[in-house]
Parts: structure tokens; C-alpha cells; sequence
């Protein structure tokens, strides 16, 4: 034996016992360092996730201003009673009681416990939204005797102009988008308020809150303040708003757009039917009352209307053809009443003829077989050049969003077109669609001799003039004709110009829906458009007008009483601003 | 007069250990503060003051005759088996589990001193056989395999039926350790083990549901993120976001905002490293690791046979539980209900440890008595 008597085979497995000691040691150690060092930032991360609870503060919108600070669209502030499901016992308990209090009948909706019930827990049920002050001091008396009930703040939107603005200034309603944002966060819908969202809508701010792992808040750890969001301030003249939607508002659907020619400045953009921007998102009746009538109130007809342009159109006809030379100031052609082609008799509205008229006479007389001929002579692609100089084609660019471009298909399929397409197309019928406010720009840049415009409304933008390259010699002759619309004695337009305190000239249209032999004409739907545009003064334009009425008679007969009372509107208001 | 002597020998010849023991009760105490809501009444105060009562009879026992231990230690086996079954019949549960019996002074685990009675009876029995006598091999067999095993089988199985799958597995791990030590052929270590490994498929249908589970969570605890695996988790992030230094003494915020379960007890090491960083956990380690290696060098020393399986047999008692302990919350083993001695808050555990303790100082001042079988 080479041991030593003393050193027995226990000495040995104590030394294997210390050993194994050592070595779990050490692993203990290093699984320690692995956790505690290595991996240390991971679960650093994971420890503030547990702990820190991050909620979004909500911004306050900012104010939708019309001319002079006159409030289109502000945010006020209401209260809510909000349920604590935190302490949901309590709740359950408080909202069963509050269930047989004659005092809460009010607050109570239907399917508010199941609500409750229903409610993630450590979460805020919202038992009445938007209350008033006054409803607010009713609610006092309850919190000292519900635990889990608490008054908060809110925020709601306030449209003082009503179906006035609603579509131009649009509304509020809960995102679409399936961002993680608090369900009482709003944004911009149509309008206004969605074409500047950014802008009104504010920055959130962040309280963060320190949690247990119950979830209930131990302690608030940092607000970061919401930053209200900026006011707007537009060029909307609010009385004048308000004025033409009354006047439209006689007729099923019309639009008018009023705007000042010098800086492209909307001031008044109405659409009608309406809806009440107040009641929209918050009353589901209501909502399904709007989404069911047949005249689509929720469509601005202002900028997405689309209609065939009519007479309106003539003007144009009448720059391209003496653009392309087909005819000169001077040139006369014999109206009978009709024209025929092949087998087919146009006729002038004016059965008995115009005889003999040159292009001003043409326009201010507003003669189809003047203007039949001019088809006959240019090519569609002549007219449709011109109309898209005049941004007839495409999008306005005004900054409300939805618009609908307008859609000149002349010339497009055809090149040189058929010879009826061109008939037509030269007094606006067939293949050529407009907007009002298409129509305006339109009318506009007729009156400023031919720059364009791009029509806003943001104050603090201002539309540059370029020239649109057409001779200020042929516009001159075209603004002659539209005067003599207004102010020749029995012409289509003499009632607006009729002794109105400043020249005006316009040019009224009528949009065949159906042909005249169709038998659903007396239908409402199946009548055509009266359509009239309108600048003023003559001399020195600085307004422009364009109104459309649905299915209207005539344009003289609906039309063109709201363009003269607006008119007549600006003139009375615009003297003290100018002494 | 003598014992006097005894007690300054002990206080000269291992005022190291004594040091270590002190620091981990005052660690305990400061733990019990941090986590009990921060005031010095209630579990801070008891968890002090039964450390001061025990220490007494620490060295109440450390001073007794090691002859005592020998003669009495069967007696103290079956007294504490009896307890145990008791308990099962009688006692109270808590947490789910019947553990604990009402002494009217104070609620008792038998469990936990049973740990300490099987390293008696053990280490009474393997001194008492005579080594160099070699039997009719059937007997043989009977005497080294069979009665040990009893000895260790029978309070294992009651202790797993509590149900306490930790101290279960600590009874049978110190059992395990004293049949490999007195093992006299090498080669047969593994036949030690073999009892172990036959007993698993027998064990396994004898476990509770959730103890199954604890054991499969141990191997993904992702899986069960708010079930089982929820502590494991909570328990590592603990961990991890102490980092090198920790948060600060009552700073760390998986304790503070009770995202951490059993934090003052079976959890109190993920605690302490969340405010007190790798440093402090470190440290800790290796204060346990000076108890269980100091443990082994008295037992080494011990001259009797008895004191040497009694002194191993009580420092790979430690050794185990800190490494279960340590070990489950670190997530390299299985969440089994295991104190961390001295440190998390419970009497019985200290209790045990104590009086083990003060046996084995017992057995290092009496190295040179001799026993007679």
C-alpha cells in the first residue's frame, strides 16, 4: 500500500466532495456573469417594460378661422364620468347601483354592464361622454358615493357654421387606421380638417407611469405636455358662408363657389345638401339618415360635382376658334334658328334665329348655331388645348381633399373627332365634364386676361399670375360677349346685371341630362343643370362667382339670383374696408 | 468550567465560519427589512432574533458530548419521522402544501430537521457496522444497501407526498452522497446511483401535476410565460437588470413592485443581486461555498468515523441547498420550494441549519473521542 495509514479512501472523497464543491461554484458564478453582465442590457429592457406603462396624452385641435377670426371649427372642453376598472368590483358594484338610481338615469346607456363586464381589466370605461358643465355638477353627488367613478376632461369639436361649412370645413372622427392610438383620439375627415390634420392636429404627449405588477400606478413618473395643435386660419368669409348656403339651401342640391380673382382666396365654398357636422359622429341616427338620403349629403359638390358645362363653355369654343383663326372678331355667321347636318337639325335654343352675329354677339346672345359652326370649323383637339389651358382637365388643387378633376375626353379618341362630337363639344355637351369650382378658376382667368390661378384657402398663401399664353386681344372680345350677357337688355344674364352697383359680366349655361325627346324629363333627376359664372366689376375684376344647381330650371331662373345677391353681398360689405 | 473552555476554544478555532454565519443572518435581516415594507418590526425583528436565540443553542450543542449524538441519533430519527407523519395526518397547510405543525410557541417543519435526522441515523448506522467484518454475502448486501436505504426511502417518499419536491430531493441527495462515501469499492459508486435511477419511473407517476410541470416548464420556461414559467422569468429579469452593481439597496424594482414572487423567500437571491449586482451575488456564492468546503475540512479532520459522516454529511447538506437554491433561480434547475438558508425569511430552515451547524462544531472540539460502537 502506498498510502499512509491515516490517508483512507474517505479522505479521498472528501477531496473529491471539495472539489465538486469548487467546480458547482464555479458554474454558479459564471451562469451569475452570464445573466448579470452579458446579458444585462436585455433584461434591463424587459425590467423598465414590466414597470413602465406609457399612455398618450391627446392634443387639443387647434381652430378652424374664418376671415376675421371668425371661428369655423373650435375644440371645447366637456367632461366625462369615467369608470376605474382598476377596482373592478367596485365598479361592477357602483354601475349595478347606479342602474337602480332615479338621479343617474340619465347616464346610464344600454348594455353599459355587459360594457363593464367586458372591460380588460385596469383599463377606464367611459360611462358618459360629453357631458356639460352643468350635467357635470349633476354627477357630483354620485362620486362621493361610487368609489370607482371619477370626473375627467374632454375634448369635443364645435362647428358654430353647422351644415353651413360642413363640407369645406369637414369633420372629426375616430382614425380608420388600426394605430395603437387612445380610442378618443380624433382626426380630420373631408375638409378642412383632414387637408391640415398635421397642422390642427397637435403633438400627443406621454405620462409615463410607474406600475406594480398588478398593473395599478405607483408613481408618475414624467409628463411630457401635449402640444395643442396650431390655429388655421382660412380665407372664408363666415357671414358670407352662411349667406349662400342660405341661398342655396331652397333648391334639392346646388353649389356655389365665390372667389377673389386677385389672390385666388376662396371665400365662400358651399355645397348643399348638407349635414350637421355636430351631430355626425355622435349620433348614429342621424348618421344613418344622412348615409340614406338620395342626394348624397356627404359628397361636396362644390369640388367633386362633376356636370357638363353647358354655355359656359362657350367662351372657351370661342378663344380657341379665334385662336386657330377659323374666324376674327368681325366674322358673321346667319343663324336661322337650326343647322343641319346630314340627317340631323340642330337647333338654337332661340328658334326664330339670331340672324346674323359675330363671336361677342354669339356669347352675349349665347347662339348655338354661332357656335355649331365653330365645331365645324376647329378640330376637338383645338378645344380641348384650350380647355386645358384653363385647367379644365385636372384637379384645381384647392386645398380641401376629395376633388374630382374634370375630364376633357375631346379630340382624345378621334384626333380631328366626329363632326357631331364637335357640334356638341362647342356648346359644352358630350364629352366634356367641369366642376364649380373648376368652372370659377375658369371664369376667373377669363376676367384677369388670361393668368393663372390656383384658388386656396389658406391665408396665408397667395396664387402667383403666370400668363396662360393666350392673346389678351381675345380674351378682351370674350369679356365683351360676357358683359353683354349681364347688361344687354333680354339677354340670358340682364337679371344679374340689372342695375346692380357695379358692372358685371357672366355667362349662364344649361346641361342637358337627357335629350329633349326623352320621357323622364319631369323627372327631378332627369332635368338638366342651370349653370352660371359671373365676375365683377366688369372693368377691374376682382371677384369670381360660379354657381350650379342641380337639376335647376334654368340658369337665369335659379342661378343667377344668388350670383347678383352675393355680389350685391360683397359690395355692401367691402366699403368700409375700403374708406 | 470546561464547557466554558470549549466555548472560547470554539470561538478561537473558527471565528471564520462564525463571521460568515453572522454576515449571511445580518444579510438576512437587512433582506427581510428591504422586502417586508421597510420597518424593522415584524420579519426583520423575528428573523434577528431567532438567529440570536439559535445561536445560543448552536453553542448549546456545539459544547454537548459527540457520544450524546451517537447514542441518541436513531431516537431522533424516529421522533422526527413521527413529526413528519403527523404533520401529514394533522398539520396545517400553507401554500398549498401541509408542511408545517403548530408547537404553540412556534409552527414547526419537520421536513426541514429531518434532513438533519437522516445524516444522524445514517452516519450512526455506517459507524457501527464494522468495515473490516465481511458477511454471508446475501446479508452483506442487506446490511451496506438495503437498511440504508430504507433509512432514506422512507422520509423521502412522505416529504414528496407533502408535497415538497425540494426537500425530497435534498433528502435524497445527502443520502445518495453518504452511500457513495462509505463505499469502499470505487466501481460500485454507480450501483449507489442505480437506486436513484430505478426509482425515477416509480417516482414520476407518484408526483403532482404542478410538480411535473415545474420540472417541464424548467426546460422552456417561455412556454408558460404567466403560468409556471412566470416566476423563472421574473426571476431572471431580477437577475439581469441588476447588472454589474446593482440598482442600490431598496431600489431594485422586480422586489419593490412585486413582480418578483416568494421575494423574501425561496426568490430572496434574485433580490438581493437585483439591488446588489454580480458583486453581491457573487459573494454570496462564495461565502456558501466557504461553508460547505470548511464543512469538508472538518470532517476530514474529525478522527472518529462517525464524526466524519456526520460533519460531510451536514456540508453537503449546504452545499445542496444553496446550489438548488441558487441554481433554480438563476433557471439552471428546476423551481423546487427551497429556502436559501440564513438569508430567506423562515424559522425551521434556520432552525436546521443551526442546530447543524453546532453539530459539527460538536464534532470538530470532540476529533480526538473516541466511540465504541
Amino acid at each position: 500500500m502506498r498510502r499512509k495509514p491515516k490517508d483512507t479512501p474517505f479522505t479521498d472523497r472528501i477531496r473529491l466532495a471539495t472539489f465538486t464543491t469548487v467546480l458547482l461554484t464555479i458554474v454558479l458564478i459564471g451562469r451569475l456573469y452570464y445573466l448579470q453582465i452579458i446579458q444585462h442590457e436585455k433584461y434591463a429592457l424587459l425590467s423598465n417594460r414590466n414597470r413602465i406603462r406609457i399612455r398618450p396624452i391627446i392634443p387639443k385641435r387647434g381652430c378652424i378661422l374664418a376671415l376675421n377670426n371668425i371661428p369655423l371649427a373650435f375644440t371645447g372642453v366637456k367632461y366625462r364620468l369615467i369608470g376605474d376598472s382598476s377596482l373592478k368590483k367596485d365598479l361592477e358594484s357602483d354601475v349595478k347601483s347606479l342602474l337602480a338610481d332615479s338621479r343617474a338615469a340619465k347616464f346610464i346607456r344600454p348594455g353599459l354592464l355587459e360594457k363593464v363586464k367586458n372591460s380588460l381589466p385596469y383599463s377606464h370605461v367611459v360611462i358618459k361622454d360629453e357631458m356639460t358643465w352643468v350635467q357635470a355638477n349633476q354627477c357630483l353627488p354620485l362620486l362621493n358615493k361610487y368609489k370607482a367613478l371619477y370626473l375627467d376632461n374632454c375634448y369635443y369639436r364645435v362647428y358654430p357654421l353647422g351644415a353651413s361649412a360642413c363640407h369645406l370645413v369637414g369633420y372629426t372622427s375616430a382614425p380608420s387606421t388600426k394605430h395603437a392610438l387612445p380610442p378618443e383620439y380624433k382626426c380630420g375627415k373631408t375638409g378642412v380638417e383632414e387637408r391640415f390634420d398635421l397642422l390642427l392636429a397637435g403633438e400627443f404627449g406621454v405620462k409615463k407611469t410607474e406600475v406594480n405588477a398588478r398593473s395599478i400606478p405607483v408613481k408618475d413618473l414624467c409628463d411630457y405636455e401635449a402640444e395643442s395643435g396650431q390655429n388655421l386660419e382660412t380665407t372664408i368669409d363666415a357671414a358670407l358662408q352662411k349667406f349662400v348656403h342660405k341661398l342655396l339651401s331652397v333648391h334639392r342640391a346646388a353649389s356655389c363657389v365665390v372667389m377673389n380673382i386677385e389672390n385666388g382666396h376662396i371665400l365662400a365654398m358651399v355645397s348643399t345638401p348638407g349635414f350637421d357636422p355636430n351631430r355626425l359622429t355622435n349620433d348614429q341616427k342621424y348618421w344613418q339618415h344622412v348615409m340614406q338620403t338620395s342626394t348624397n349629403p356627404l359628397m361636396n359638390r362644390s369640388i367633386a360635382g362633376l356636370y357638363p358645362p353647358g354655355s359656359t363653355f362657350k367662351p372657351v369654343v370661342a378663344l380657341a376658334a379665334l385662336k386657330a383663326g377659323v374666324i376674327s372678331r368681325n366674322t358673321k355667321i346667319f343663324c336661322p334658328g337650326y343647322m343641319r347636318l346630314g340627317n340631323h337639325v340642330f337647333h338654337c335654343w332661340k328658334r326664330s334665329g339670331h340672324g346674323y352675329v359675330n363671336v361677342e354677339q354669339a356669347i352675349a346672345s349665347s347662339c348655338d348655331v354661332f357656335f355649331y359652326n365653330l365645331g365645324l370649323r376647329l378640330k376637338l383637339s383645338d378645344i380641348a388645348e384650350m380647355a386645358a389651358s384653363f385647367g379644365l382637365g385636372t384637379k384645381t388643387e384647392v386645398n380641401v381633399p376629395h376633388e374630382q378633376p374634370g375630364r376633357i375626353l375631346l379630340g382624345r379618341p378621334l384626333g380631328g373627332g366626329h363632326t357631331a362630337q364637335r357640334v356638341l363639344a362647342a356648346i359644352g355637351q358630350g364629352s366634356v365634364v367641369v366642376t364649380p369650382i373648376g368652372l370659377c378658376v375658369m371664369v376667373a382667368q377669363i376676367a384677369n386676361g388670361g393668368h393663372r390661378i390656383f384658388p386656396t384657402l389658406n391665408k396665408g398663401e397667395t396664387s402667383p399670375h403666370e400668363p396662360l399664353g393666350i392673346s389678351s386681344k381675345h380674351i378682351e372680345i370674350v369679356k365683351n360677349g360676357m358683359f353683354w350677357v349681364c347688361n344687354k337688355p333680354g339677354s340670358s344674364g340682364y337679371a344679374c346685371g340689372y342695375s346692380a352697383k357695379y358692372p358685371i359680366a357672366g355667362k349662364t349655361g344649361t346641361a342637358q341630362v337627357v335629350s329633349l325627346s326623352d320621357k323622364r324629363g319631369h323627372l327631378w333627376q332627369y332635368k338638366d343643370h342651370a349653370l352660371f359664372i359671373a365676375y365683377g366689376p366688369a372693368d377691374r375684376p376682382k371677384y369670381a362667382v360660379a354657381v350650379v344647381v342641380d337639376h335647376g330650371k334654368s340658369g337665369a331662373l335659379s342661378c343667377i339670383p344668388v350670383a347678383r345677391q352675393v355680389f350685391d353681398y360683397i359690395e355692401a360689405n367691402e366699403k368700409p374696408a375700403d374708406s | 468550567m470546561k464547557n466554558l473552555r470549549t466555548v472560547s476554544l470554539l470561538f478561537k478555532n473558527h471565528i471564520g465560519l462564525i463571521v460568515v454565519i453572522c454576515v449571511l443572518a445580518a444579510l438576512g435581516t437587512a433582506y427581510q427589512y428591504n422586502t417586508g415594507g421597510e420597518t424593522w418590526v415584524s420579519k426583520p425583528l423575528s428573523h434577528a432574533t431567532r438567529f440570536c436565540g439559535l445561536f445560543l443553542f448552536m453553542i448549546f450543542i456545539a459544547t454537548s458530548s459527540i457520544i450524546f449524538w451517537h447514542t441518541w441519533a436513531y431516537q431522533f430519527y424516529l421522533i422526527v419521522l413521527v413529526l413528519l407523519a403527523t404533520v401529514e395526518l394533522a398539520g396545517f397547510a400553507g401554500m398549498g402544501a401541509k408542511r408545517w405543525m403548530n408547537l404553540y410557541i412556534f409552527t414547526l417543519q419537520p421536513s426541514e430537521v429531518m434532513k438533519a435526522a437522516v445524516i444522524l441515523a445514517l452516519s450512526k448506522y455506517y459507524s457501527d457496522i464494522d468495515p473490516g467484518k465481511q458477511d454471508f454475502v446475501w446479508l452483506e448486501l442487506i446490511k451496506r444497501y438495503v437498511v440504508p436505504l430504507l433509512i432514506i426511502l422512507i422520509p423521502f417518499v412522505v416529504v414528496l407526498k407533502q408535497p415538497d419536491l425540494g426537500t425530497a430531493a435534498i433528502i435524497a441527495g445527502i443520502g445518495m452522497f453518504m452511500m457513495v462515501i462509505v463505499e469502499k469499492q470505487p466501481k460500485r459508486f454507480f450501483l449507489c446511483l442505480l437506486p436513484a435511477v430505478l426509482a425515477l419511473p416509480f417516482i414520476w407517476p407518484m408526483m403532482y401535476g404542478y410538480q411535473k410541470t415545474r420540472i417541464l416548464t424548467f426546460f422552456d420556461p417561455e412556454k408558460y410565460p404567466f403560468g409556471s414559467g412566470y416566476h423563472i422569468i421574473q426571476s431572471k429579469i431580477a437577475l439581469g437588470s441588476g447588472g454589474l452593481l446593482g440598482k442600490g439597496f431598496l431600489m431594485g424594482t422586480q422586489s419593490k413592485l412585486n413582480f418578483l414572487p416568494e421575494k423574501h423567500t425561496d426568490f430572496i437571491f434574485a433580490t438581493i443581486c437585483e439591488e446588489l449586482g454580480f458583486l453581491g451575488g457573487a459573494v454570496i456564492i462564495l461565502l456558501y461555498a466557504y461553508i460547505v468546503i470548511y464543512g469538508l475540512k472538518i470532517a476530514k479532520k474529525s478522527g472518529s468515523r462517525f464524526g466524519l459522516l456526520i460533519s460531510s454529511g451536514i456540508s453537503v447538506m449546504f452545499g445542496l441547498h444553496a446550489f438548488i437554491n441558487i441554481g433554480m433561480v438563476m433557471g439552471i434547475l428546476p423551481v423546487v420550494g427551497i429556502p436559501l438558508q440564513m438569508v430567506s425569511y423562515g424559522g425551521s430552515s434556520m432552525m436546521t441549519f443551526m442546530i447543524a451547524l453546532g453539530i459539527m462544531f460538536c464534532v470538530s472540539l470532540n476529533k480526538k473521542t473516541h466511540i465504541r460502537p
